[in-house]
């Protein structure tokens, strides 16, 4: 059989063009047969071959064990070929990767530096822990192999090696350190790169080596380890913050020497990641030098090139948090980004441009980005409409159109079709920059409440991702995936927020949601279906102001049709709801005689619910089902209550009060206190009742009752249609059911925000991203607005409205300067607006919690756990698992403390040992002692004898003889202690 | 850390994977088709850097500053190939730029004028110059010279022992005629007319005759290779000065 090689694969897969799936079936399988060839060429071959199919997704892991063959041949060619193949396809779980130790170790032997190299790189691929265990004190030997090439590339391996298991980190750190001195610069960067690697999961063993990396920095040389060097103290600084003032002059140096681009860029970069331009900020020299850095920064935006414009707008984005006020100068060029060509650049502008707003550039800079939403061709209608019909264009915009002679070549600016990705990236943003701070930017809710409107119109499609991943999704996920993905559930909420919070524009609120709500098919963009999430927030509004409702009986009309039935089930559950408020406000009147008319259209009302509810009663959605039954029972007593009353005619003499339920029972549901914000922890602080038992079943049966409930389905609806009180005692005030979301809770604000009296601070005409009608009605207003102010100058048309006022009624403001909205305690505002504004007080309600304080502390904490258990859930594709090096020591001392019980009972033996040794010798302390006593007393005796006998040379000898013995009695003393001693060391020498 | 480099052909067929950690071989293709499907779409002007594929951003493709670790995707375009390189946050994003600029360099000086195909045919080579330059994720050489004098001494010692099949396609006749500005990324697409095979294409018949017409193409072009060539040098020196980062 005649063997094809690479080459002939290659050509075949050409020639056999549209059958290419046959041809690599046909081909596998030769190359199956050629594996288990015996000759090592023709087995090589085919693992080539293999190699080159596995790229194009065809699974080569079966051929494992003739990939090692092949490793394992002697020929480099065919060894090549082997180490590829492993590299390729040996994954952790591979059989035969315990059989490669010993080949690897002998090719890590290899005479040969190409073939040592080979084995190096291949470990790098395919080590494992018990790989690593085995060769790692190979790898470290090779550290100081002759050849620099074999050095440099055995550092990145043994990182590897310790990714697999942390503890060889303390066995070869000392001389992977040492290699921080090679005099081969490749290989000190290279160590430089995994130390970086290792301080990145636990800086603080690395601390140390601070003066030594400090040097290599000043040192200088090669470029791709200086900014390896910078990344690594941006992650050491934290924790040594004398190493700021260190860092800050040879940094500082780079940036003004430094001819390479990326070393530039990566010194800023790590300046500010670093927290170095954090932490040095209070003085001149750290002002000074982040005004060199934004300024730089500045040059990456305007130099032209459009990488250097991406990374420069990273760089502002992390720096805009600590340095807003240095970034704000360089708004211009930021703002030219935001409609640059390319998506990648816009998305980082936006992502900075959120950090930059400030109550004056905030509807410049919103205007600019919905201005990118606006769909070519509804632009031009605009336009023309515009300039044709209606000449009365205000004085500050004509003034606009000077100012941005771009505008007339607005079309152009935007050539590119936009991923509707970026058209929800905007849309999130834009809502972001405006509740930012509870709103302490918007100086004008009425212009957010337009804004939120348009952005409605312009919502994009909902995607969903993978949706043909899964075929068989339930509709309840993909209600789910529709609600996080939908723009209009943000927009919603940011409508409700408003409508709850400010107290001032909520007419002006209900009013959108009533146009929502009403228009519903104008109003939503015709294709995709996105910002329909919208309505669930809308509906909640009509509800409960109902009474602010400017035609509730349309309003009404449009919820109850029958279309509304096909709205996600929790939109439509807030709908029944709404429906029943509505229903409230339009008859609970008690001061309206109760007429035959009146009589007719509430009964008429009041069946055209009973017509909506009916089918819900039966809908899957729990929620829905829930209510429509629930209000579909107390719709029908309604309706049998307003047919049992009389009515009579307003001239008759004999009065009918409405029925009762009507004015007292089903209002009282709805109405009552107020609702307001609610912090989102305030209901951990409701203290428990005393005697309440959570975990005590409220009825012990339970289980018994649902089991017959199951038999006697019947008797459970009869009981609820009849006990009316049950009801009305489970459901007064279901609205607080209704999900108030809110921001988080920032302490309350008394915002100064003022209400712009013109535009002229805008930098962006409105008509540049608001609908036609949107606008109207705003001129409209504004003209409304203006009557009054003698600096307004009226456009042609609406002149006539002063032309014949007579100077003296013009009203002139005395200006008090003491009346001045102290702005800076009032709000968190650093930018107090300007002073030619009117200033008008907007409430803005915050949070409400119990005992004031919602404590931040709790938040942030919980913040922080959250945040950590995410970062513990979610692991990224390519992300190496390092998680046994977070946090790992170089001392051993810790890690000894780990066996502590162990350590602990053995010292505690050397201690009673001791306390052995101690007693022993405190015995023969006292024996000696008593010994000595024993003696003086006979050498009394004895002194006193020669007296008696007169004899110096016996006493001498006694003398001697008595030391002796002394000297005996000491010695077996020493002994014991000795062997004592020599116990105390045996059991300290087993626990160490 | 680098996490993967990739090559791939304006088709979308891989020309090298490598990834430095251990992923699933059909992970490795979604992933591959979603980063061609971001890739292609992009003008010539635009930025050489690309939002998350869905497979690696999970729910935020731009939001990176929230991300645990940010992960670059980066990518140069020359003539046919597209280099991709993913990395962490550890890495210098132009510096990364710059070190696919020099893998190309050395590729086009181990195969004295690189083309697509010397790459499809030498892909041992093409790992292998990978090879010198990173080492499980970490960039261990960014000296050209280096790179290029390592990688010829493997295959020197390759030769020794056999002569079967020689390593660099500039040796073995299959020369890298007909190609224009590889590196200038702006000119022609490289072709060598007598061999009738080109690699399979998954998506069909289009590509072929695309290529059969610009084959024709080519031929014409013969003639003005050489000022091309010397076009394209210049070119190359002048973008080593202007953006130096190896030393």
């Amino acid at each position: 059989m005649f063997e094809k090689s690479l080459y002939d694969l290659i050509r075949g897969l050409r020639a056999n063009k549209g059958n290419e799936r046959n041809y690599i079936l046909e081909s596998l399988k030769e190359c199956r047969n050629e594996a288990k060839s015996q000759d090592l060429d023709i087995k090589a071959t085919a693992i080539l071959k293999l190699i080159y199919l596995d790229m194009f997704g065809h699974d080569m892991s079966w051929a494992s064990f003739h990939a090692l063959e092949v490793m394992s041949s002697p020929k480099f060619r065919q060894k090549r070929v082997g180490y590829l193949a492993a590299v390729q396809s040996f994954r952790l779980d591979t059989d035969v990767l315990m059989l490669t130790t010993n080949l690897i170790k002998k090719d890590l032997y290899s005479p040969s530096v190409p073939e040592m190299s080979l084995a190096i790189n291949g470990l790098s691929h395919i080590v494992s822990p018990s790989l690593a265990a085995d060769l790692a004190p190979d790898l470290v030997t090779k550290l100081t192999h002759s050849s620099p090439h074999v050095r440099k590339k055995a550092v990145p391996v043994l990182y590897k090696c310790f990714l697999q298991s942390p503890e060889l980190l303390r066995t070869c750190w000392p001389r992977l350190r040492e290699c921080l001195n090679d005099e081969d610069s490749s290989v000190v960067s290279a160590t430089v790169n995994v130390v970086c690697e290792l301080a990145r999961r636990n800086p603080k063993n690395y601390l140390p080596l601070a003066p030594q990396l400090f040097k290599l920095l000043t040192e200088g040389g090669n470029n791709w380890m200086t900014i390896k060097l910078i990344k690594l103290f941006a992650t050491l600084t934290p924790l040594e913050p004398r190493l700021v003032k260190k860092l800050v002059p040879p940094i500082t140096n780079l940036i003004r020497t430094t001819p390479a681009m990326s070393l530039l860029y990566e010194c800023i970069s790590g300046l500010i990641s670093g927290g170095l331009l954090a932490g040095i900020q209070d003085t001149d020299e750290g002002e000074e030098l982040a005004s060199v850095c934004v300024t730089k920064l500045r040059g990456f935006l305007v130099e032209g090139d459009s990488n250097l414009k991406y990374v420069g707008l990273i760089a502002l984005t992390k720096l805009v948090n600590t340095h807003t006020h240095l970034v704000c100068q360089h708004h211009d060029v930021v703002l030219d980004c935001i409609d640059d060509n390319d998506i990648s650049i816009r998305y980082r502008a936006l992502e900075l441009v959120v950090g930059m707003v400030n109550a004056d550039t905030l509807s410049d800079i919103v205007g600019k980005l919905m201005r990118q939403l606006k769909p070519p061709s509804t632009q031009e209608y605009v336009e023309l409409e515009e300039t044709g019909a209606d000449s009365s264009e205000d004085e500050d915009d004509m003034q606009e159109e000077v100012m941005h002679p771009r505008k007339t070549q607005r079309g152009e600016m935007i050539p590119l079709e936009l991923p509707e990705d970026y058209k929800h990236a905007i849309i999130v943003k834009v809502l972001e920059m405006c509740s930012r701070d509870m709103y302490a930017n918007v100086a004008d809710f009425e212009w957010y409440l337009d804004v939120l409107i348009q952005l409605v119109r312009y919502a994009p499609a909902v995607q969903i991702l993978d949706k043909d991943a899964d075929d068989g999704e339930e509709e309840d996920e993909y209600e789910e995936m529709v609600k996080k993905r939908d723009v209009g559930e943000a927009i919603g909420r940011e409508l409700q927020n408003v409508a709850i919070r400010v107290k001032s524009v909520r007419p002006e609120a209900v009013r959108c949601a009533e146009m929502l709500v009403c228009g519903r098919d104008g109003v939503f963009p015709a294709a995709g279906g996105g910002g329909k999430r919208v309505l669930g927030a809308a509906g909640w509004i009509v509800g409960e102001y109902a009474s602010l409702l400017t035609d509730p009986s349309t309003t009404f009309d449009s919820l109850v049709q029958s279309s509304s039935s096909s709205l996600p089930s929790d939109i439509l559950a807030r709908y029944i709801q709404a429906v029943a408020k509505i229903y409230a406000s339009l008859t609970g009147s008690e001061l309206l005689t109760w007429t035959p008319e009146r009589k007719t259209y509430v009964t008429l009302l009041t069946e055209r619910i009973i017509r909506f509810l009916e089918p819900l009663t039966t809908s899957p959605h729990l929620e829905v089902q829930e209510r429509a039954v629930e209000f579909m029972e107390l719709f029908r007593l309604a309706s049998e209550a307003i047919a049992a009353q009389p009515a009579a005619r307003e001239e008759a003499e004999e009065q009918y009060d409405p029925p009762l339920l009507l004015t007292q029972a089903i209002p009282s549901l709805f109405s009552g206190q107020e609702l307001n914000p609610v912090a989102p922890r305030a209901q951990r602080k409701v203290p428990l009742p005393p005697g309440l038992d959570l975990d005590e079943p409220i009825n012990p049966n339970l289980h018994d009752l649902l089991v017959a409930a199951d038999y006697d389905t019947s008797l459970i609806s009869e009981d609820d249609a009849e006990d009316e009180e049950f009801r009305n005692y489970y459901y007064t005030k279901p609205t607080a059911a209704a999900p108030v979301k809110n921001q988080p809770a920032v302490l309350g604000i008394d915002s100064a925000a003022a209400k712009s009296t013109a535009s002229s601070y805008q930098g962006v005409n409105e008509e540049d991203y608001l609908d036609a009608d949107i606008l109207a009605r705003r001129r409209r207003e504004r003209q409304e607005r203006n009557r009054d102010d003698p600096f307004y100058i009226f456009t042609p048309g609406e002149t006539e409205s002063i032309t014949d006022a007579d100077l003296e009624s013009i009203p002139v403001l005395e200006l008090k300067l003491d009346d001045m909205p102290d702005a800076s305690s009032a709000t968190t505002n650093l930018n107090p607006p300007a002073p030619r504004r009117r200033k008008e007080r907007v409430q803005i309600v915050a949070d409400e919690g119990i005992e004031g304080a919602d404590g931040d502390k709790e938040v942030s904490e919980e913040e922080a756990t959250t945040s950590h258990r995410r970062k513990g859930r979610k692991k990224g594709l390519l992300q190496v698992d390092a998680s046994g090096l977070v946090g790992y020591s170089l001392d051993e001392e810790k890690e000894s403390m780990k066996n502590d019980a162990k350590t602990e009972m053995a010292k505690r033996e050397v201690e009673k040992l001791r306390r052995e040794m101690e007693l022993v010798a405190e015995r023969m302390e006292v024996q000696r002692r008593s010994a000595e006593e024993g003696k003086k007393e006979k050498k009394k005796t004895k002194i006193k004898m020669p007296k008696k006998e007169e004899d110096g040379t016996t006493t001498e000898k006694k003398k001697k003889k008595a030391k002796a013995k002394d000297g005996e009695v000491e010695g077996k003393k020493k002994k014991t202690v000795k062997r004592k001693k020599k116990e105390v060391v045996v059991a300290e020498a087993s626990i160490s | 850390m680098i996490s993967a480099v990739l090559v791939f052909n304006n088709n979308g067929q891989p020309r090298l994977v490598k990834f430095y950690s251990q992923i699933d071989i059909s992970l490795q293709q979604r992933l591959l088709k979603q980063i061609f499907s971001l890739v292609s779409n992009r003008p010539a002007s635009a930025c050489n850097f690309l939002p998350l594929p869905p497979l690696l951003a999970g729910s935020n493709s731009w939001n990176t500053s929230d991300a645990d670790e940010p992960i670059t995707l980066l990518y140069r375009h020359y003539a046919t190939l597209y280099f991709i390189v993913i990395s962490d946050s550890l890495e210098s994003p132009l510096g990364l730029l710059d070190l696919i600029q020099v893998f190309v360099q050395a590729l086009d000086q181990l195969f004295e004028n690189v083309c697509e195909l010397d790459l499809i045919f030498n892909f041992e080579t093409l790992h292998a110059t990978l090879e010198e330059m990173v080492v499980g994720g970490c960039v261990v050489e960014t000296d050209l010279n280096k790179i290029v004098a390592c990688v010829r001494e493997s295959e020197k010692v390759l030769k020794k022992g056999h002569g079967m099949r020689p390593g660099g396609s500039g040796s073995s006749g299959v020369g890298g005629i007909g190609r224009g500005g590889f590196m200038g990324g702006d000119l022609g697409i490289a072709f060598i007319t007598w061999i009738e095979g080109w690699v399979c294409s998954s998506n069909g018949g289009e590509e072929e005759e695309e290529e059969e017409e610009e084959e024709e193409e080519e031929e014409e072009e013969e003639e003005e290779e050489e000022e091309e060539e010397e076009r394209r040098r210049r070119r190359m020196e002048a973008r080593n000065n202007e953006r130096d980062i190896t030393n």
